[in-house]
């Protein structure tokens, strides 16, 4: 058997891992929520499964499709993509691929004039920097601001009544790695269990520096 | 010597005696009774040395038997993995937040105890394969809960911490499997993290396929680099995933060129891999031919084929009736075969 250096080796990644990852944590939620948002069970929702007893919700936004991007290109251009390149790609899934997804921070709003049905949570500005985004929206507790990853792509420009194409390109702007899982400790978690399908509730997200959320109320109406 | 050479030289007085009785039989070579008495005693008293110390393998019915013992372990050890993991998330919903940080954080800590406990028990390590191997699932399962609980953004650093500790068990205990889950994660980590420093997706590391490609070298070359006196099964795994980390991306490359980082039309840095892709293939069979290397022959001959097959599909393919290309393809076959058995009968001569 080889010297024991490597058996502590082993042990001792176990344990400085753990405690980075429990000093992450802390560092997060330490002087305060840097976001809260209350949102309701349109943008919130929780399956229950047999094979997994933790409660987690997953956070639902709204997929427009609107006739415009909902991003201009100044902004797209802002977060470091060279809109120019390949806007004459006859393939427009090929366009912009080889700048690859970069990493970027979403504002997302409540909307007043959603649809009835569903989540009422819309993209509405993107930035590199978080901090410009907190700053633009200081005070708003209708808006949350996610770190996700951003790419552009061409699509065909909408008509007004959204049934059909003008013919005309535009670029807007996909949004992939939402955190939307969030985890719901006890004991939040017997509320959401006994949140029945078709009941209304306001769950409240505080989000730390590191924009890593935690459920700080979950209330029925 | 390690259980690699005593495996080897037990293989070798077994082929020997069996040698030894051809020999005698055909009237070649026949021993006066007191040389094959001395043989006799020196070959058991080797044997039984070997087995005692290193539990070798002296017959084929053991051979095939560890071999089925290597296999049932291998499955094993998943399975346990999979019962952890499923087991924890039944039932972890019903526990406070640090009762389920503390169990988690104990549970890879317990593993690599009950591995270290079965390692000094027995020998061939077969149940200590098994439980290094529920070791890493547990450690997995630990990052993966603390994330899950904190709602922690995943990170690329969970990758290298659990690279590092599968290479840690591996060297421990001289277990091949969590050496390639080490390799194998970090070959990962790497890309993962350069794609973070230049404000990219770090979950996009599987479209970074250079970056991959230079991990595989960097993989192939280590044990030159780093001698392995005492895992010397351990270079055969560093050479294997080497060789994949590189001809693979490469393959890709190949018919991916927008994944490139090289600026330049698709179908001309396409075409450029395509070449790299058979040059390197070609000089993985010579290096593993040169050196002794089955599997490095093995794998450069399997790619090799493959980069051949795809450039004869691009030239081919959609203008030439489809029998007559898989015809040719044959035909080509039975060239490459009959260059090989030329070269392998002037290595013979140039051995004799």
């Amino acid at each position: 058997m080889k010297s024991r250096m490597t058996l502590w080796a082993a042990a001792g990644v176990v344990v400085m891992v753990n405690a980075l990852a429990l000093l992450h944590a802390v560092r997060n939620r330490a002087g305060g929520p840097v976001q809260t948002v209350t949102l309701s069970e349109r943008e919130l929702s929780w399956y229950n499964t047999s094979e997994d007893s933790g409660v987690t919700l997953r956070l639902n936004w709204l997929h427009a499709h609107d006739q415009k991007p909902w991003i201009g290109e100044d902004s797209i251009r802002a977060l470091g993509f060279n809109l120019d390149s390949d806007r004459n790609e006859a393939n427009p899934w090929r366009a912009f691929r080889r700048q690859g997804r970069r990493r970027a921070y979403v504002a997302f709003e409540l909307r007043r004039d959603g649809p009835r049905e569903g989540s009422q949570l819309a993209p509405m500005d993107a930035s590199r920097e978080a901090a410009s985004l907190l700053s633009k929206y200081r005070g708003r507790h209708d808006l949350v601001i996610l770190p996700v990853s951003v790419m552009p792509y061409l699509r065909e420009e909408r008509t007004e009544d959204g049934r059909g194409g003008t013919g005309r390109r535009v670029v807007d702007l996909q949004f992939m790695d939402v955190p939307s899982e969030i985890h719901v400790p006890l004991p939040l978690a017997e509320q959401v269990r006994a949140m029945k399908p078709g009941r209304e509730c306001e769950i409240t997200l505080q989000y730390g520096r590191f924009f890593e959320p935690w459920v700080s109320a979950v209330r029925f109406r | 010597m390690n259980r690699e050479e005593a495996q080897r030289l037990a293989d070798r007085i077994r082929l020997l005696r069996a040698d030894l009785k051809v020999l005698e039989t055909e009237g070649v070579l026949v021993l006066t009774a007191e040389q094959r008495a001395s043989f006799d005693a020196w070959a058991d008293s080797t044997t039984t040395q070997l087995a005692a110390k290193f539990d070798v393998d002296t017959s084929d019915s053991q051979r095939h038997l560890s071999w089925g013992l290597k296999i049932v372990s291998t499955l094993g050890g998943l399975a346990f993995c999979a019962a952890l993991m499923l087991f924890f998330a039944r039932y972890w919903g019903y526990f406070d937040t640090w009762v389920q940080v503390e169990v988690v954080s104990a549970l890879p800590l317990v593993g690599l105890g009950l591995t270290e406990f079965a390692a000094r028990r027995e020998r061939t390590l077969y149940f200590a394969g098994l439980m290094a191997l529920v070791s890493i699932a547990a450690f997995v399962l630990d990052l993966s809960t603390l994330g899950r609980v904190f709602n922690m953004i995943p990170t690329e650093g969970a990758l290298l911490a659990w690279g590092v500790f599968s290479l840690l068990l591996a060297y421990r205990y001289g277990l091949r499997l969590p050496l390639a889950a080490g390799l194998g994660l970090l070959l990962a980590w790497a890309p993962a993290a350069i794609s973070t420093r230049m404000g990219r997706r770090w979950l996009d590391f599987g479209d970074q396929p250079e970056l991959w490609a230079l991990g595989g070298l960097v993989v192939f070359a280590a044990p030159l680099v780093v001698p392995h006196r005492r895992n010397g099964d351990f270079p055969f795994v560093y050479r294997v995933m080497g060789v994949l980390a590189f001809l693979v991306p490469v393959l890709i490359l190949s018919t991916s060129g927008y994944l490139s980082y090289l600026p330049g039309q698709d179908s001309v840095i396409e075409r450029c891999y395509e070449v790299l892709g058979l040059a390197s293939a070609a000089g993985a069979m010579a290096l593993g031919i040169r050196k002794g290397w089955t599997e490095t022959v093995n794998l450069g001959a399997a790619f090799f084929a493959l980069f051949l097959f795809l450039r004869l599909h691009h030239w081919w393919w959609d203008w030439m009736p489809h029998y007559l290309f898989f015809t040719i393809i044959g035909v080509i076959a039975v060239g490459f075969v009959l260059v090989f058995l030329k070269l392998r009968a002037k290595a013979h001569e140039v051995a004799a």
